[in-house]
C-alpha cells in the first residue's frame, strides 16, 4: 500500500528485536559514556543499569539499520 | 463479576447528566456517593494519592445551586471525576507519582483541569500513577501501586493506573490519563474500561508535567465510549498556552455518534498486531478477532494494510520518550538522584547516555512512519486491532523491564498522533478483560468516537462489572 514511500532497510538487521543483535559494550565503555554523560553513578548503580541500557542498544541499532538516504528531517516551526 | 445495578456510583456520565439537568439527583448527592465508595474500595485499590472531600464537596453544592437556578453548563455539570496526579492542580499537591515532586503544590490549574472546572465537573482528588508517567509499578516510590479491579492481584498497567482502576470499581465516573507510549489506551484496556488518545495538538498538554513533549497526549478515561466523548469536548481546543495547540475546529463529538459503521474501511493491519509472535497473548488475539468479525457484521468493510515501519516504530517511541525525558529531568537526575524510583532513574539516566544521532534516527523513522499511516488512510478511514500484547499481569513475578521488550500495539499512534481508542472487548478464560483499539485519520476523533460506540451499543460489554 505505501510501497513507494518506503525507504530501503538494511536486510540483514532483523524487524523484531532479539538478543542476537545487541551490540556488546565493555564496563570500561559503559563508565566512560555514563561519566561523559555526567551521571556520576557508583558501580553498583552502573552494574544495574547495563544491562538494561544493551536492552535500548537493541533498539538504536534498529534505527541506524535503517537507511533513509538523503532525505531529510522535517523540522516543523510556527512562527506565531 | 456483577451486571450493572443502579447504584449511584454505577451510573455513566451520560445517566447521571439526565438525571442531573433534570434536578432528579444532586450533585451533593452524587458526589458523596462517589466518596462513600471511595471509603468502601480504596484499602484494595491504592486508586488515589490525594482526596478533596472538602473542596469536592463544596463544589458540588455549588454545582447544585447553579443546575437549580438554571444556569446548566452542560454534560458534566456535577460529574464527578478524579486526574492523574500530573495534572497541576491550583493549590493542591501535584506529586507526579514521585517523591521528586512529593511536596510540590501548583499555583495554577493546568488546561485540562480548568476546562474541566469550567465545564462544572467535580475533581474528587489526584489518582495513583507510575512515576513521571514511564515504567511500573515500581515499589521504590513513596506511592503504593494501584490494584486490578477485576483481580486484586494484577496490575492495572500504567503509567494511568489510579485512573483506570478508579474509573473501574465506579470511584470516579471519568478520569484524566495521560499517554506517550500507551498509558492511557494500556490500563484502560487491562481494567476494562474505554480509554481515548485524542489527536496530537488536540488538547493542551499546558500545566501536565512533561515525559515527552513530542509523544505526550491528554485524553479521558470513562466507563463508556459516548463518556469519553463529553470529556474530550470540554478539553479539547486550541491553548496558546502549549505550541503544540492545534487551531483545527472542534466537532461535537457526541452529535454523530450514532451513524454506525454502514460503509466504513477499516484497515487491518494483521502482519503486526494478529500474526503469532512470543511476545504477544494468542488469547487476546483470539478475543479481538472475534470483535473485528463483529465489526464487519455491523456494516464495515475490513481490508488487510501492510504498514512495514510497524516493525521500527516501537524503537522509534521508546528513544524518543527517554531522550526527551532526559532533557526534562536532567537537573534533578543530577542533584537529586535518590529521589527517583529505581525503574524511572534507570530509564531516564538511559535517555542521557543516547546520542543526538540515536534520537534523530528515531525522529527519521517516525516521518516514514507518519507518511507510511497517512498514505494507508487514504484507503482506508480506520485501524482496528488488539490494544495489549497481553493481558494484565500479576504482580507477582512481574518485572516492569519486561515492558521495553517486544511488540508494543499502543506505541505507532503516539508516534504518529493519530487518534486512538480502546474499547473492552471481552474477557479472557481467567475472567481478564481485553480491549479493541480503533484508530483514524488525524483530528477524526468523530469517526474513531462512532466505530467504537457502534460496537460497544452492540457488543454490551459495559453491563458487565467487576465483583468489588
Amino acid at each position: 500500500m505505501a510501497e513507494d514511500n518506503r525507504p530501503p532497510i538494511s536486510p540483514a538487521i532483523s524487524p523484531t528485536i532479539s538478543p542476537t543483535i545487541s551490540p556488546p559494550i565493555s564496563m570500561e565503555e559503559f563508565r566512560f559514556m555514563a561519566g561523559r554523560a555526567g551521571l556520576g553513578m557508583d558501580q553498583a548503580e552502573l552494574d544495574h543499569l547495563k544491562p538494561i541500557y544493551e536492552l535500548y542498544l537493541q533498539y538504536t541499532a534498529q534505527m541506524h539499520s535503517i537507511e533513509f538516504g538523503p532525505e531529510e528531517m522535517v523540522v516543523e516551526f510556527h512562527p506565531d | 463479576m456483577a451486571t450493572v445495578d443502579k447504584n449511584l456510583h454505577h451510573l455513566t456520565i451520560h445517566e447521571a447528566g439526565k438525571l442531573l439537568k433534570n434536578g432528579e439527583l444532586s450533585p451533593v448527592e452524587l458526589t458523596q456517593a462517589f466518596f462513600n465508595r471511595i471509603a468502601d474500595t480504596e484499602d484494595r485499590l491504592h486508586s488515589f494519592i490525594t482526596l478533596l472531600p472538602d473542596q469536592a464537596m463544596a463544589d458540588a453544592r455549588n454545582a447544585e445551586a447553579e443546575i437549580r437556578s438554571g444556569r446548566y453548563k452542560g454534560p458534566l455539570h456535577g460529574i464527578p471525576i478524579a486526574l492523574k496526579d500530573l495534572y497541576d492542580t491550583a493549590g493542591v499537591r501535584t506529586t507526579s507519582g514521585s517523591r521528586v515532586d512529593f511536596d510540590r503544590v501548583p499555583t495554577a490549574d493546568s488546561t485540562p483541569t480548568a476546562r474541566l472546572k469550567e465545564a462544572g465537573a467535580i475533581l474528587l482528588g489526584k489518582l495513583t500513577m507510575h512515576e513521571f508517567a514511564l515504567g511500573g509499578p515500581d515499589w521504590t516510590t513513596p506511592f503504593e501501586p494501584a490494584r486490578n479491579p477485576w483481580n486484586l492481584d494484577h496490575i492495572t498497567g500504567g503509567s494511568s493506573s489510579g485512573s483506570a482502576s478508579a474509573v473501574s470499581s465506579g470511584q470516579a465516573m471519568g478520569a484524566l490519563g495521560s499517554c506517550t507510549g500507551g498509558s492511557i489506551r494500556g490500563p484502560a484496556s487491562l481494567c476494562g474500561i474505554v480509554g481515548l488518545k485524542p489527536t496530537y495538538g488536540r488538547v493542551s498538554r499546558s500545566g501536565v508535567v512533561t515525559l515527552s513533549w513530542s509523544q505526550d497526549h491528554v485524553g479521558p478515561m470513562t466507563w463508556t465510549v459516548e463518556d469519553s466523548a463529553y470529556m474530550l469536548q470540554a478539553i479539547a481546543g486550541h491553548d496558546p498556552k502549549d505550541p503544540t495547540s492545534s487551531r483545527a475546529p472542534v466537532p461535537d463529538y457526541s452529535a454523530s455518534l450514532r451513524e454506525g459503521l454502514k460503509g466504513k474501511i477499516i484497515g487491518l493491519p494483521r502482519h503486526y498486531f494478529f500474526d503469532a509472535d512470543p511476545s504477544v497473548n494468542p488469547e487476546v488475539v483470539a478475543v479481538v478477532e472475534k470483535a473485528v468479525a463483529e465489526l464487519e457484521s455491523l456494516g464495515a468493510r475490513i481490508e488487510e494494510v501492510e504498514l512495514p515501519s510497524l516493525d521500527y516504530v516501537r524503537a522509534a517511541n521508546t528513544i524518543i520518550m527517554v531522550s526527551e525525558a532526559y532533557a526534562f529531568h536532567e537537573p534533578n537526575l543530577k542533584t537529586r538522584p535518590q529521589d527517583f524510583g529505581e525503574i524511572v532513574r534507570a530509564r531516564f539516566r538511559i535517555g542521557g547516555m543516547l546520542s543526538a544521532a540515536d534520537y534523530l534516527q528515531a525522529q527519521r523513522c517516525r516521518q516514514w512512519s507518519k507518511r507510511e499511516f497517512a498514505a494507508a488512510l487514504r484507503k482506508v478511514d480506520l485501524f482496528v486491532t488488539p490494544t495489549m500484547t497481553q493481558p494484565a499481569a500479576a504482580f507477582e513475578g512481574y518485572d516492569p523491564i519486561d515492558t521495553i521488550r517486544g511488540r508494543s500495539f499502543t506505541a505507532p499512534f503516539n508516534v504518529t498522533g493519530l487518534p486512538a481508542i480502546s474499547v473492552p472487548c471481552g474477557f479472557t478464560e481467567a475472567g481478564l478483560p481485553v480491549g479493541m483499539q480503533i484508530a483514524g485519520k488525524p483530528f477524526d476523533e468523530p469517526s474513531v468516537i462512532q466505530a467504537a460506540f457502534a460496537y460497544q451499543q452492540h457488543a454490551r460489554w459495559y453491563e458487565q462489572r467487576p465483583n468489588i
